[in-house]
């Protein structure tokens, strides 16, 4: 037995010393796995709605419910029905048709956003419903409306007659508040609440393209990834925000448009000229701590283009991509912006 | 002692077996790594189905709500729709990992998308 | 292994209590080492406690294994819930069978290393199974972790016997 053993001790060792490699191997795979799932380890749940006339998407990370479409849902068909001016008991509809109505969530809004039109002096302006109403880019007129209706609808564009008193608005003889490019800013803004405090980590909210975005995706606080669509291609991206915390809204000439005489008309109308904003640029997308804010900055900036754009946004924090038509892109403020290649 | 109690070779040998099964089975997703476009086609908010669009041999219609999808090798896209504006037509057809349509009028929606994403939204 | 006569009854006994404790000990020991592993299905345990059940089986095969393995479901069952229970007593089951067909190769080519990863293989993957029956096919995934985790707990455990087992020799002589 002995005897044996000496013989086998050479051996033994190498036994010994390839059991040790395998664990070590086995250990470094371990550890690497180990990390790795470490930062992907919370559970997500995506589910898609529609509301507001568009797509909702809803997804939340460390929740293991199902349930909370519905009541994001609910909460954005409120708002709905308050600002919607598709619906014909709106508070908004009634507010156009007689001057004036109760809507504590539209004043809300409005006086949100009247910063943002008296800031790009009047280039944004929630009362510009009657001049989109002669472009009717929801509809399939594709005409150029005449100049002298544009005039007249021009007449009684004006926020600065709008008045605000608690929750009760007025408006001006034949004005008509839209809400349309604000909506579903302020929808992720009333959405905003509910999310923080469902029992989720963390979740991202899309209403048609307008994002909210708050928590942790995993245990290592991973930032969220907002791609900024490419706007010539359908499904591309130009790139990817990255943000904790957030509202990210873009304004495109790609959504609604239609083209005359080799000429671009897109529903990004300038509330001064009554005419599709010609700013050279193709789209903007802002980031800032509030969703109507966002919505309004990326329509005013994109009426008012690049240059004009810095001041009204440095007044909110607000950070921006831009992307030019010839599909120059450019930041500015404190993004963090990665090109796509 | 009665029972020489050393590490034997039968030892060495399951753990080595055990351990390269145990690499393979770790570096399996690395020869995978193009991860093949799902689509997941929902309607009413309710996940309808989802498509394995690499295993898509032959091109095929597929009827949801008021639109017809058309499911082919490595994409997907809607082929007709029954709604006014026709706006999910426009999206043309979807391939890439976070590519969407919808048809709102008709509740539909089409997303392409794999375990890992890596988009979280899409501002537009 | 003969049953014990009547005089070692009493010894007999008393050293199940002790394994019994210990295997609750470890399994708690376990639960503080790795409370929720994120990559493993939940419920599933790395299986420290495995080292016991090894220890009962080789002094009295099959019963004592078993032994062990119901008192720690009935405990995994009573402190963690039904789903858990249920895991444990899957993988103690299939890891009992498991472990007295490779005590029969002991000394025989495989030591206490190759009969710890047999066992805690069987273990981890009669949980593996349970949650695939209780959430899915899904689970199966888990596979490759589970399976890690088996060679590294089982040749621990393996070696903690191989060092032990020798002075313990002598409660078998009791």
């Amino acid at each position: 037995m002995s005897k044996k053993k000496t013989m086998d001790k050479g051996k033994k060792k190498k036994i010994i010393l390839t059991v040790l490699c395998s664990l070590l191997v086995v250990f470094a795979a371990a550890a690497g796995v180990l990390f790795h799932e470490y930062k992907k380890d919370y559970t997500c749940k995506e589910q898609n709605g529609f509301s507001m006339g568009s797509v909702v998407t809803v997804r939340l990370y460390g929740d293991d419910t199902f349930k909370k479409l519905s009541v994001v849902k609910g909460i954005i068909d409120n708002l709905d029905k308050e600002i919607s001016r598709n619906r014909e008991d709106s508070a908004v509809s009634k507010l156009n048709e007689n001057g004036t109505a109760e809507s504590a969530g539209a004043a809300a809004i409005f006086t949100e956003c009247r910063k943002v039109s008296e800031l790009s002096n009047g280039a944004f302006d929630l009362t510009v419903g009657p001049v989109s109403s002669l472009w009717n880019f929801d509809g399939d007129l594709r005409k150029v409306p005449e100049k002298s209706e544009l005039e007249k609808a021009l007449g009684v564009v004006d926020y600065e007659k709008v008045e605000v008193n608690g929750s009760t608005l007025r408006v001006a003889e034949g004005q008509q508040l839209d809400f349309g490019a604000v909506g579903k800013g302020a929808a992720c803004d009333a959405v905003s609440d509910y999310i923080k405090n469902c029992g989720a980590k963390g979740g991202v909210v899309s209403v048609g393209g307008s994002i909210f975005a708050w928590g942790k995706r995993n245990r290592a606080g991973d930032k969220w990834r907002i791609a900024v669509r490419h706007p010539r291609q359908e499904n591309a991206y130009i790139g990817v925000i990255q943000l904790s915390e957030g509202f990210v809204s873009t304004s495109g000439d790609y959504e609604k448009y239609f083209e005359k005489d080799s000429k671009r008309y897109h529903h990004i109308l300038d509330a001064n000229t009554g005419y599709p904003a010609e700013s050279g640029l193709a789209s903007v997308t802002v980031v800032c701590d509030s969703g109507a804010l966002s919505d309004a900055l990326s329509t005013a900036c994109f009426v008012l283009g690049e240059e004009k754009s810095k001041a009204l946004l440095s007044e909110f924090s607000a950070g921006a991509v831009f992307v030019d038509s010839e599909l120059n892109v450019t930041t500015y403020g404190e993004i963090d912006f990665e090109k796509t290649a | 002692m009665k029972n020489s109690l050393k590490i034997k070779k039968g030892d060495v040998f399951l753990i080595a077996a055990l351990s390269l099964l145990c690499v393979f089975l770790f570096l399996l997703p690395l020869f995978s790594a193009d991860k093949p476009p799902v689509a997941s086609v929902w309607q009413n908010g309710e996940k309808l189905c989802e498509i394995d669009l690499s295993a898509v041999r032959e091109s095929y219609e597929m009827p949801v709500g008021g639109c017809v999808i058309l499911v082919e090798n490595g994409k997907i896209s809607f082929l007709r729709a029954d709604c006014p504006d026709k706006l999910c037509l426009k999206s043309g057809a979807l391939s890439k990992n976070g590519d969407t349509a919808a048809c709102v009028p008709n509740k539909v929606v089409v997303i392409i998308e794999n375990e890992e994403k890596s988009i979280d939204a899409v501002a537009e | 292994m003969p049953l014990p006569n009547e005089k070692t009854k009493v010894n007999f006994v008393a050293l199940f209590g002790i394994l019994g404790a210990l295997a609750l000990v470890l399994s708690l020991f376990e639960g503080f080492l790795f409370p929720e592993l994120p990559f493993l299905p939940a419920g599933a345990k790395v299986g420290l406690s495995n080292i016991v059940t090894m220890f009962a089986a080789s002094l009295s095969g099959l019963p004592g294994a078993l032994y062990i393995t119901a008192l720690k479901a009935l405990f995994a069952f009573i402190t963690r819930g039904a789903v858990a229970g249920t895991m444990s007593l899957c993988g103690g089951l299939l890891s009992a069978f498991a472990l007295c067909a490779a005590l029969r190769f002991r000394n025989k080519g495989l030591s206490f290393v190759g009969i710890g990863v047999i066992c805690a293989v069987f273990h981890n993957a009669g949980q593996l199974l349970c949650s695939c029956v209780l959430s899915g096919a899904a689970m199966l995934g888990y596979g490759k972790y589970l399976l890690l985790f088996a060679i590294v707990s089982g040749s621990l455990t393996g070696v903690v016997l191989n060092a032990v087992m020798p002075r313990l020799d002598i409660l078998k002589k009791n």
